[in-house]
């Protein structure tokens, strides 16, 4: 495997040998010690010294289900610590059958100047972008595809990342009508356009991955796919395939931690509009599609066509944070108006979690009306704009309430919270309040954890988020989705058999879970360096103070709890 | 003596041999069959699981359970009026 190492201020792409150092990586476990080895902690995140990582996980390229994830990894402008997001669709795998282990963005093109880098099996070369500079991730997508083929991954920046917004994702193509899945969090599309660089073109690649044990690799992945079919969650008959991540948002509106109105209350009244069995319904009632999949193979298939009256698309997909942090989060209880908000953060390169919290606080403010959504559309528009009050809302929650002086601020480690109120979900609150990522419930997600916590007590819950932490790095840094985790969870051997079927490693149980407390450690290390403290971390102090209702609800794990949670890492 | 006391107050707070009268609402791809939302009136004391198996639920299909909004187990005592939800299994992303 190689390394493509894109110099943008020598305009220089090349291919590199991998250093021994990351030779066991993959994905988040890559980014993060790449980024300890070679970005001085203490730097800008928009400067010339920062590294902007796209990484696959090690299952990627061997047609493992789930396992395409394309990891994006830098310094992040949000949080000021080590960051990495993933992303369905297709580059993860693709790269990986390209014998491509990462491509590293370094330096900084000239001001003014916006480049693509296009990728195939042999060559990597900058190429002018002025024909995409200034549109959407969209359109963007649409013209290189037309230039460079139907089947090529794009990779792309919107108008957020031109502005260096440091609420800007990063977009991806995926599988037929997915055109839009995000490595969404933590400013790193702002980190993509302070490169100068708009679009990533990759070719749709011919090589397949070799394996070391072809017999244990086909064996063991056969049987992950099986369990995973069988499993009541991911199965075609399970609530992910059916309804998608909308799945969950009855019954976290039940538990009342569905952020509402800037996360003033966690139950909304309209919830039953938002839910995903109404998704569905609406969905297949208009020719839409629901049980679609963002990368092929995929057997879980939890992704949507969101359609709308006339049957034309308005987005593709509609997920449960969207519905969150620009449903209820807004006061908005119609699943057409989520959708299009999603859909112009998609298009302008928005991170819909950061974006949404960002306006549920401006609506706090009083710069439109909770439930009022042409208002908030034309907030949303001026974000897109760029102009200075659309900068102040692309740059996140916590400048938005600094300059509105709104001390209601749902962020930790200066990144919004996602759609789970930490003071009705306090598993949540610890892995918010702890995790090198900032606010990511991905990083640690504790709703749905039975038999082992009572969301609303304090008992239990470091604990929780720690081994919940331990398997989100082991599925980042090996490229598989989340809802895949049921069958390695039960069977950690299934995971090692796969790694050592593809690599002939001689893995064990032990040296997979080394490796991924190992990541952990690393992104602590730079946030150490960073200059991150504790203090940093902490839950906002208004949700220490402030009950949520339904439950009167306060956030109540004491800081000397969180601050042991990794004693035992 | 103090345990005592405590199983008597519980009994005591639930009715011993009352009836339960409680407001249930199923979710998502369980039983879709069953209706969704219900009132049922059924002898007291029960566990959640026989107010699932009660209903025509397999407590096995069972995801998520709560009651009056607090996440539960298929092995507790069921108040005399409650509003208890029963989810299909799901996972947070």
């Amino acid at each position: 495997m190689n390394l493509v190492r894109v110099d943008m201020s020598q305009l220089r792409a090349q291919f590199a040998p991998v250093p021994p150092l990351y030779e066991r990586l993959g994905g988040r476990a890559l980014t993060a010690k790449l980024l300890l080895e070679e970005v001085p902690p203490t730097r800008d995140a928009l400067g010339l010294h920062n590294k902007l990582i796209f990484a696959p996980g090690l299952l990627a390229g061997a047609n493992v289900t789930t396992a395409g994830r394309l990891s994006v990894g830098a310094k992040s402008p949000l949080t000021g610590g080590t960051k990495e997001a993933n992303a369905g669709g297709t580059g993860g795998d693709t790269l990986a059958k390209m014998g491509i282990k990462a491509i590293v963005i370094e330096k900084q093109a000239k001001p003014g100047e916006w480049y693509l880098l296009h990728v195939t099996e042999d060559s990597a070369e900058l190429l002018p972008a002025h024909d995409v500079r200034g549109l959407g991730t969209y359109a963007t997508a649409d013209k290189l595809q037309e230039r460079f083929g139907a089947d090529s991954t794009i990779i792309s920046i919107g108008q957020a990342g031109e502005y260096l917004m440091h609420g800007a994702g990063i977009a991806s193509t995926g599988e037929r009508d997915q055109r839009s899945n995000h490595a969404a969090r933590g400013g790193l599309g702002a980190v993509m356009g302070s490169k100068g660089l708009k679009a990533i073109v990759i070719d749709n690649a011919r090589k397949s991955l070799p394996l070391a044990d072809a017999e244990l690799f086909r064996t063991t992945s056969k049987r992950f796919a099986q369990e995973l079919i069988n499993d009541p969650k991911t199965g075609q008959k399970g609530s992910q395939h059916l309804y998608g991540t909308a799945s969950i948002v009855a019954a976290v509106n039940e538990i009342g931690s569905f952020p509402t109105r800037n996360f003033s209350s966690g139950a909304f009244e309209h919830s039953s509009e938002l839910r995903g069995e109404r998704l569905r319904e609406v969905a297949l009632a208009r020719g839409g599609k629901v049980g679609t999949h963002c990368m092929p193979g995929c057997v879980i298939a939890c992704r949507n066509q969101y359609v709308d009256e006339a049957g034309k698309p308005i987005v593709g997909t509609l997920q449960y944070e969207a519905i969150a942090l620009v449903g209820s989060n807004l006061g908005l209880g119609n699943l057409d108006d989520v959708a299009l908000l999603n859909y112009m953060c998609n298009d302008f390169g928005l991170d819909t979690i950061e974006t949404g919290a960002a306006l549920g606080i401006a609506l706090e403010a009083g710069l439109a009306k909770f439930g009022d959504v042409e208002g908030i559309i034309a907030l949303l528009k001026q974000v897109g704009e760029g102009t200075v009050l659309g900068r102040v809302i692309g740059n996140g929650a916590v400048t938005t309430g600094r300059v509105l002086g709104i001390r209601r601020v749902p962020a930790t480690l200066g990144q919004a919270m996602p759609g789970y109120d930490p003071r009705s979900l306090k598993g949540n609150g610890v892995t918010y309040a702890t995790s090198p990522q900032g606010a990511d419930h991905t990083a640690g997600n504790a709703f749905g954890a039975r038999k082992e916590v009572n969301p609303l007590a304090v008992q239990g819950q470091k604990e929780l988020s720690l081994k919940l932490q331990i398997t989100a790095a082991m599925l980042d840094s090996t490229g598989l989705c989340l809802f895949a985790r049921p069958p390695v969870l039960a069977d950690p051997q299934l995971l090692v058999d796969m790694i050592n079927g593809i690599y002939g490693w001689g893995w064990t149980k032990e040296d997979a879970d080394r490796a991924h407390r190992d990541v952990l450690r690393t992104e602590l290390e730079f946030n150490r360096r960073a200059g991150i403290t504790s203090a940093d971390y902490r839950i906002p102090e208004y949700m220490r103070e402030e009950p949520l209702a339904p439950h009167n609800a306060v956030f109540d794990v004491p800081d000397s709890g969180l601050d042991a949670v990794f004693s035992t890492l | 003596m103090k345990r005592i006391l405590g199983g008597l107050a519980q009994i005591a707070c639930n009715g011993i041999g009352g009836r339960l009268a409680i407001d249930v609402e199923i979710f998502g791809s369980l039983r879709p069959d069953l209706p969704r939302r219900q009132t049922v009136t059924l002898e007291h004391p029960l566990t959640v699981s026989q107010v699932a198996t009660s209903i025509g639920l397999n407590p096995d299909e069972i995801g998520l359970i709560v009651i009056d909004g607090v996440q539960s187990e298929l092995d507790a005592a069921v108040p005399t009026t409650c509003r208890l939800c029963f989810f299909a299994p799901v996972s947070g992303g």
